[in-house]
C-alpha cells in the first residue's frame, strides 16, 4: 500500500511536468497547426538557464526561474516570428521540417555552451517532510503545487480574459477570428511565448530532481506528443489530464509490471489511441 | 457607401473574379446573384481582406481606401463579413461568440448593450447563450453568425449565403431579419442562390457569371428579367 501511494505521488510529480510541457505543445498545435518537435528542447533550455543562473550567477532559485521564463518567452516569440510565421501559407511539411531543424539547432547550441556532461543543481528546498506517512522532499511538494497553480492560472486566463478568448477563438476558427478583428499573428506569437514559458517553468522545476543534459528534451517531446494525441490534438483539458494519466501509468506500470519498459508505456498508449480512438479522449479544441 | 472597381482575384493563372465593379449606396440592400462557383465568395473575401485582390483594385468605403488593409482595419472602418460556412467558434458559448464580435470595442457596458440588442433581434438565442455554438441547430448557428458580425455595429454587412442548407421556413425567417437589419439603417451586400427570396427583400442586384458581372438593375426589374428567371429561378 505504501509502495502504491509512493508511486502515485511520483506519478503526480512527473505528471505535473508532462502536463506543463504538453499544454504548451497543444496550445501551439491548436492555434497554428504546427507540431513543435522542438518543444522539449525549450524545456531543456529552461532547465539549463535556471541551472546556470543558480550555480554560476548565484541567483535565488525562483529568481533564476523567473529569468528563464522571460528568456524562453522571448525565444518562443522569436521562433514564431522568424521561423513559423513565414511558413504559415506553405505546405505543412515545411513547418514540420523547420521544427526538426530548430530542435537540432537548440541541442547543438546547448552542447556548445554547456557540453555533453550531465549537470545537477540543488534545490533550496532539500528537506524531507512526511505527508500521511509518506516521506517526500519539499521540492517535490513545491513542484506539485507550483504546477497546479500555474495550470489553474492558465485555464483562468484562457477562459476569463479577452486575450485568452482570442487564443481559443483563433484555435477554433482562424478566419472567424480574423473577421472579428483579432490579429491572429499576434495571437500566434503570444501563444508561442506562453508555451515556451510553460516549458521553461517545467524545466526549471524538474532540474533539481533530475539531471540536466542537452538531449533531455527528446524523450519529453515524444511523451508530450503521446499525451496530446491521447487528449485530443489542440485540447487543453486533454493535455492536462493526459499528462497526469500517462505519468501515473508509467510509474505504476514501472513498479508492478517492469521498470525496464517504463518509457514504452507512452508508445503503447499512442498505439491504443490510434487504434481505438484516433480523435483522442477530449476532442473539442481549446 | 461602398464603391468597388477593377476588382480581380487570381488563384495562379485562374481568375475567380475579373474586373468586378459595383456599389452599395447609403441605406441599400444589394444582392449578388450567381451560380455555384461564380465568384461571389471570392468577391466577399477580397472585400473583407481574407484574400488579397490583384494590384489595381479600388475598394472605397465612405472615405476609406480598403484595398490592402488587414481584416482588422476593415472591421474597424465599419464593414463586417458574415462568411460562407459561418466560421463560428464551435466550442465557445453563444455568448462568447457574440461578445467576440465586438472584439474591437473595449467598453464592457457598450458590449452588454449590443448583446441585449442581438438577443432581441434573435429571441431564439436567449435560452442558448451558455451553450457551445456548435451545439445549435443550423438556423440558430446562422443567427449567431449574423449576430457576431453585427456586434461590431458595422455600417455595411457582407452576408454570404446565410440561407444555405436551412429549411425553407427558416430561410424566410433569416431573410426577414436581414431586411429588418437593413431597414434599421445598415447597408447590406447579400450573396444568395435563392434568387427569388433575395430579390424580394433587395433594392438592387448584380449577377455574377464566371467571375464577371454580367447584369445589374433594380430588384424588381431583375425579377422580371428572362435570363435571371431562367438561370436562377427555374422558370
Ligand atoms: N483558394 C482558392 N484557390 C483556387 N481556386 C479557388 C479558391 N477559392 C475559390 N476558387 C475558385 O474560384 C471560383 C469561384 O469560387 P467562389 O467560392 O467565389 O464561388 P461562389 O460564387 O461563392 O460559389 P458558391 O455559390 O458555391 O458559394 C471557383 O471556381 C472556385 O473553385
Ligand atoms: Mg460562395
Amino acid at each position: 500500500m505504501e509502495l502504491f501511494a509512493q508511486q502515485v505521488l511520483n506519478g503526480l510529480v512527473t505528471g505535473s511536468v508532462y502536463s506543463l510541457v504538453a499544454l504548451g505543445l497543444t496550445l501551439i498545435y491548436g492555434t497554428m497547426q504546427v507540431p513543435n518537435f522542438a518543444h522539449g528542447h525549450l524545456y531543456m533550455l529552461g532547465a539549463y538557464l535556471s541551472y546556470t543562473l543558480v550555480t554560476t550567477a548565484g541567483l535565488h532559485y525562483w529568481a533564476a526561474m523567473a529569468v528563464a521564463v522571460v528568456a524562453l518567452a522571448v525565444v518562443g516569440a522569436a521562433l514564431e516570428r522568424l521561423i513559423f510565421r513565414p511558413l504559415r501559407h506553405a505546405p505543412h511539411l515545411n513547418s514540420m521540417i523547420a521544427a526538426l531543424g530548430v530542435m537540432l539547432f537548440l541541442e547543438a547550441v546547448a552542447q556548445i555552451i554547456w557540453g555533453e556532461e550531465f549537470r545537477h543543481m540543488d534545490s533550496p528546498y532539500a528537506g524531507v517532510v512526511s505527508v500521511a506517512g509518506l516521506l517526500v522532499t519539499e521540492h517535490r511538494l513545491i513542484l506539485l503545487g507550483a504546477a497546479a497553480l500555474l495550470m489553474v492560472g492558465l485555464l483562468l486566463f484562457l477562459t476569463r480574459t479577452l486575450a485568452g478568448s482570442a487564443i481559443r477563438a483563433t484555435a477554433q476558427n482562424a478566419e472567424g477570428a480574423l473577421l472579428v478583428g483579432i490579429d491572429t499573428n499576434r495571437v500566434a506569437m503570444t501563444t508561442f511565448a506562453i508555451s515556451a514559458a510553460l516549458a521553461a517553468v517545467a524545466g526549471s522545476l524538474v532540474a533539481p530532481i533530475s539531471l540536466v543534459y542537452p538531449s533531455m528534451g527528446s524523450l519529453v517531446t515524444l511523451k508530450a506528443f503521446a499525451i496530446v494525441v491521447l487528449g485530443g490534438m489542440g485540447s487543453v483539458p486533454g493535455a492536462l489530464a493526459g499528462g497526469y494519466l500517462l505519468a501515473l501509468a508509467e510509474s505504476l506500470g514501472g513498479t508492478y509490471i517492469s521498470a525496464t519498459y517504463q518509457d514504452l508505456v507512452a508508445f503503447v498508449v499512442l498505439a491504443l489511441v490510434f487504434t481505438f480512438k484516433p480523435s483522442g479522449l477530449f476532442k473539442e479544441a481549446a | 457607401m461602398l464603391s468597388v472597381a477593377n476588382l480581380t482575384v487570381s488563384f495562379g493563372s485562374f481568375q475567380a473574379a475579373r474586373e468586378v465593379a459595383f456599389e452599395v449606396r447609403e441605406g441599400e440592400l444589394v444582392v449578388l446573384l450567381g451560380a455555384n462557383g461564380a465568384g461571389k465568395t471570392t468577391v466577399f473575401r477580397a472585400l473583407s481582406g481574407l484574400t488579397r485582390a490583384d494590384a489595381g483594385a479600388r475598394i472605397e468605403f465612405d472615405d476609406h481606401d480598403l484595398a490592402n488593409l488587414s481584416p482588422r482595419a476593415i472591421v474597424d472602418a465599419g464593414m463586417s463579413h458574415c462568411p460562407e460556412g459561418r466560421k463560428l467558434f464551435p466550442a465557445l458559448s453563444v455568448m462568447t461568440n457574440l461578445r467576440l464580435g465586438a472584439y474591437l470595442c473595449r467598453q464592457r457596458a457598450e458590449i452588454d448593450r449590443r448583446v441585449e440588442r442581438m438577443l432581441s433581434l434573435f429571441p431564439a438565442l436567449k435560452d442558448r447563450t451558455g451553450d457551445p455554438a456548435g451545439a445549435l441547430s443550423g438556423g440558430q448557428q446562422q443567427m449567431v453568425a449574423i449576430g457576431r458580425a453585427l456586434m461590431a455595429e458595422p455600417r455595411l454587412l457582407l452576408l454570404d449565403e446565410p440561407s444555405v442548407s436551412l429549411a425553407p421556413k427558416v430561410v424566410r425567417q433569416v431573410l426577414e431579419t436581414v431586411a429588418a437589419i437593413n431597414r434599421a439603417g445598415t447597408m447590406v451586400l447579400l450573396a444568395e442562390q435563392n434568387a427569388y427570396a433575395a430579390l424580394e427583400i433587395a433594392h438592387r442586384g448584380y449577377v455574377l457569371e464566371n467571375g464577371r458581372l454580367v447584369l445589374d438593375g433594380p430588384a424588381a426589374e431583375l425579377m422580371q428579367h428572362d435570363e435571371v428567371r431562367r438561370a436562377y429561378m427555374g422558370a
